[in-house]
């Protein structure tokens, strides 16, 4: 195990997987000799040379379908959208083209490619530069979606998805990049469709993805005081969904929060809400309750811009509202 | 020797009696024992015994004259004995009224002082008639100190501590709230207090103000504490009737551990936790708050904490924040002996308010949640409440109501609007049992000549449309003999006894609104037809509800029949200021005995409810054989 930062995890599934196989190419604003805005692709000109590591014109189209031409014929290319809020650029191709391919030609042309960008808060970036829209892409049939929130995770999703004959849509979160964390230093793959429990509890299930992991990691340990032992489960991927994950921990605790970044209305939270009230009513001890983004353009403004995404106070908030009763009683 | 008979004292308040009637004169012979004198009280008439046998040789008290009780009123003894002097008051009394014995136990948690005791539930002061012992008296434990005044009677009280009486605080004569104390009791030469309030309000203080400080109670893990359990909704607190397992015994889990008692039942109920009792909080006979702990239960060896609450209160996973695990799992226990049973909290749609979880563990254990009163939001039955419901054993009832769904029937309560005829008639009749002296002569009178008449009496008008009802021929009946009875017809005020010239019969009518009582204004002068005409027309406006308050006014009497109703005898309450009712019952075919002969009879009994007030027995029995007479006989209702 080393400790590897979030963006070096991604330039490093990178290298490893550009190495293992040539047909893997990156391409995307500024992703060569910068390295990308976020420097998750440092290095990489160095050591595989401007045709494998290609800077783009600022055009979304022409990346998305450059890249998704690329791989119809042969190619596994990783093409970057700096931003998800820019994905409206480029949506026929993600929306028509990468995703249906294989289903209009009977899967003989699949379309192996990996679109990463990146989305959420945190750089005051602004409401057109800050937005979780992955619930965009897992609205999209065709399209897998993944969105890690450790070094670990990314690096090993990232080889995944990189292997992974269908268009995977891979969204890192700009204030993830610097967080660091243990990876193996052996080679490894985390499976896409798999989610993890990072910290088991018995009294409620948070469920989350991507950056808001660790703000449902702070709101557990807080929860502890409260005696409430609460089990964070990462999805890592909201398409496939693990659900088995699901179903094993809310069978176990009964009680649901379901925490995202992106705004609530008709968000991801939304479709795992469903899916429990349909599959698991009958553990059911509490309403389920979700934890997002407010519905609302995300402010410029540094306070109202964490104020309007989830907050370990109103996770444990929440939490201590789905534990009311039974044994916290009195 | 010549006794001397006293002015008795036949009551606690009774402070002076008249001689209403001397039974024996001047000379007479009487037996110990045999009535002598008639004693008026302000409440009674009494006969008094002779204290002595001799023969009654001077009587001091002429009849209707008054003595303080104790005053010397006559003087038995042999004949031509010397009367004795009595100027000063008879020592002896022939007063009934003796102190019991036995003096309740009084409370005391000072030893100096000596409190005034708490002889009845209900006594919240009392008052020292008199002090047995003086300032500087020696008194033993045990022995009589003095003799307290309650609302209801005079008790010797003993001293509960031996001593010298140092001081007495509560003069003869002067009241003191129970608990305070009234002397002080010590050894001879100790000093007292001249506030013994403050001086015992202080030293408990000294005591507790210390031991907290320095011992502040450690965090125990609550599962330790076997609580007293909530066993209803109401219950508040419970009393340990009896410990069936001792301190050192070992228990399981759901074995009977004690016998609680509610003001609604003993029940026994199970331990909820396993292992060796290791200190009883509560004894047997002693109350404790639901929820509070009355014993420890744990592991052999562990040591039990001497103030429970104490430990339970400190807060136990803030002091341990590094064993996560161990905070939560302390608080289920705290939780489980409270489960609450009652209605359950519903949903607006009227379904019980219970998440899928709990509603899923009380199907599997045939509970039923309607029972269970929810923790979680809203009132929600969550699936720890039906756990703690199912582990407080409540759930014995709800599987049993699996087999008989009648047993698991939930008791609802609900809170309906008293309606104005149901406030004025509630106000009335309690006005009325507690105005007048209310009480009953019964009678069974023979209504075949009255049914006969009733039937000619319709059969002739019943081409005018015009049919007489029994109740019509009752009124006349009773409006008659009220008529020759003005007292049964009176009122009884402030400021004397209102006399009616004329019979307003009340009819009580069992209408849609509740008990109304129409009133047939001088029904003493009615004749048939006008009687039936009149009654059925204020009959009918108080079925149909129309009654105008001028329809209810004015009655001298109330005619109350439940005769369409398998009643066999009932009584009335007056309708006041009325100073009678009668209640009048079915009619039904009796054998009774007619010149030695047994014959049917049909027979109705009525019962005359009068004001003892203004009626006496006798009077009121007179009343109702006029009643009788007139049914027995209904031709006199013509005549």
């Amino acid at each position: 195990m080393k400790t590897m930062m979030y963006r070096d995890a991604i330039s490093s599934a990178l290298a490893e997987e550009m190495r293992r196989d040539e047909k893997i190419f990156v391409m995307g604003e500024d992703v060569a000799i910068t390295g990308g805005v976020y420097k998750a692709t440092k290095g990489l000109l160095d050591e595989f040379g401007p045709q494998r590591v290609r800077n783009t014109p600022l055009s979304e189209w022409a990346i998305a379908g450059v890249a998704c031409g690329a791989a119809m014929c042969g190619a596994r290319p990783v093409a970057e959208i700096m931003h998800v809020d820019f994905i409206g650029c480029c949506f026929d191709i993600v929306l028509n083209q990468m995703s249906k391919m294989a289903y209009k030609t009977n899967g003989k042309l699949n379309v192996p490619m990996v679109l990463r960008t990146q989305g959420g808060r945190g750089k005051s970036n602004g409401c057109t530069q800050s937005q979780s829209l992955e619930s965009l892409f897992t609205h999209i049939p065709g399209l897998k979606v993944v969105m890690p929130a450790t070094p670990k995770d990314a690096k090993g999703l990232l080889k995944s998805a990189i292997r992974d004959n269908n268009p995977v849509i891979f969204i890192e979160h700009k204030g993830l990049y610097q967080t660091k964390g243990e990876v193996p230093e052996e080679e490894y793959l985390i499976p896409l469709g798999k989610a993890d429990v990072k910290r088991t509890g018995k009294d409620v299930t948070i469920i989350t993805y991507s950056k808001s992991v660790l703000t449902s990691l702070d709101a557990a340990k807080e929860l502890e005081g409260k005696g409430i032992d609460a089990e964070v489960l990462d999805l890592r991927t909201l398409v496939p969904l693990d659900f088995e994950a699901i179903r094993e921990s809310v069978t176990k605790t009964g009680r649901v929060v379901i925490v995202h970044e992106s705004t609530e209305r008709t968000g991801y939270g939304a479709e795992i809400s469903a899916q429990i009230a349909d599959k698991l009513f009958d553990e059911l001890d509490a309403p389920i309750v979700r934890v997002c983004g407010a519905n609302i353009p995300v402010p410029n403004a540094t306070l109202p811009e964490i104020e309007s995404a989830p907050t370990v106070e109103k996770i444990v908030k929440a939490a201590v509202r789905v534990c009311q009763g039974g044994k916290w009683n009195g | 020797m010549a006794e001397i008979f006293a002015m008795p004292k036949l009551g606690m308040d009774m402070e002076e009696g008249v001689v209403a009637q001397w039974l024996k004169a001047e000379g007479d012979t009487v037996k110990k024992g045999e009535p002598l004198a008639e004693i008026e009280t302000d409440k009674s008439c009494v006969e008094v015994e002779s204290p002595a046998e001799g023969v009654v040789l001077k009587i001091f008290l002429a009849a209707g004259e008054t003595a303080p009780c104790g005053t010397a009123i006559a003087v038995i003894g042999a004949a031509g004995e010397p009367i004795p002097d009595v100027t000063a008051p008879a020592a002896e009394t022939a007063a009934p009224a003796t102190a019991p014995t036995a003096a309740p136990a009084a409370a005391v948690n000072s030893d100096l002082f000596f409190l005034m005791p708490k002889l009845g539930m209900d006594m919240d002061e009392g008052v020292v008639s008199k002090w047995l012992k003086a300032e500087g008296d020696t008194v033993n434990k045990g022995e009589p100190i003095a003799e307290i005044e309650t609302d209801k009677s005079v008790v010797e009280v003993e001293a509960l501590q031996s001593g010298v009486l140092l001081k007495i605080y509560l003069p003869e004569g002067e009241s003191a709230p129970c608990g305070d104390p009234i002397a002080a009791i010590g050894p001879a030469g100790t000093e007292v207090p001249a506030d013994p309030k403050a001086a015992m309000a202080a030293a408990p203080a000294a005591a507790p103000a210390a031991a907290p400080a320095a011992a502040p109670a450690a965090a125990v893990n609550s599962d330790l504490f076997f609580l007293m359990p909530k066993l209803g909704m109401d219950m508040d607190e419970g009393v340990v009737s009896k410990w069936l397992k001792a301190e050192g015994d070992t228990v399981n889990k759901g074995e009977p551990i004690a016998e609680i008692e509610t003001d609604k039942s003993v029940v026994e109920v199970e331990s909820l936790l396993s292992g060796v009792i290791l200190k009883i909080y509560c004894a047997e006979g002693e109350s404790a708050p639901c929820g509070d702990p009355i014993a420890a239960i744990g592991p052999a060896g562990t040591v039990a904490p001497a103030d429970p609450k104490a430990a339970m209160a400190a807060p136990a996973p803030a002091a341990a924040p590094a064993v996560p695990a161990a905070a939560p799992a302390a608080a289920p226990a705290k939780v489980a002996a409270a489960v609450k049973t009652g209605v359950a909290a519903k949903t607006p749609g009227g379904r019980v308010r219970v998440s899928p979880r709990a509603a899923r563990l009380a199907n599997q254990n045939g509970v039923d949640v309607s029972c269970i009163i929810g923790s979680g939001e809203e009132g929600r039955i969550v699936e720890q409440d039906v756990a703690n419901y199912i582990a407080s054993g409540a759930a014995a009832t709800a599987t049993a109501a699996v087999a008989a769904p009648a047993a698991c029937r939930v008791p609802t309560e609900t809170v309906e609007p008293i309606n104005t005829v149901r406030k004025v008639t509630a106000r009335r009749m309690v006005q009325s049992l507690t105005e007048a002296a209310q009480t009953n002569h019964r009678v069974d009178v023979d209504t075949t000549n009255l049914m006969n008449f009733r039937k000619q009496v319709n059969a002739k008008l019943e081409k005018d449309g015009i049919k007489v009802s029994v109740v019509d021929l009752l009124a006349m009946a009773c409006a008659r003999a009220l008529i020759e009875h003005p007292m049964a017809n009176c009122y009884m005020m402030p400021d004397g006894l209102h006399m009616h010239n004329y019979a307003n019969i009340g009819i009580a009518c069992d209408t849609p609104k509740g008990l109304m009582v129409p009133v047939i204004k001088d029904a003493d002068i009615l004749s048939i037809t006008e009687m039936a005409q009149a009654s059925r027309a204020v009959i009918n406006k108080a079925r149909k509800g129309e009654l105008k308050p001028a329809d209810m006014s004015g009655g001298t009497f109330t005619i109350s029949n439940l005769g369409m109703f398998e009643i066999d005898s009932f009584t009335a309450v007056l309708n006041p200021p009325e100073t009678c009712i009668l209640a009048v019952s079915r009619t039904q075919d009796k054998v009774v005995v007619e010149n030695g002969q047994m014959v049917i009879r049909p027979m109705m009994n009525l019962c005359l409810t009068y004001d003892h007030r203004v009626l006496d027995g006798a009077p009121a029995a007179r009343f109702l054989e006029t009643i009788k007479h007139y049914i027995e006989n209904p031709v006199w209702l013509v005549v």
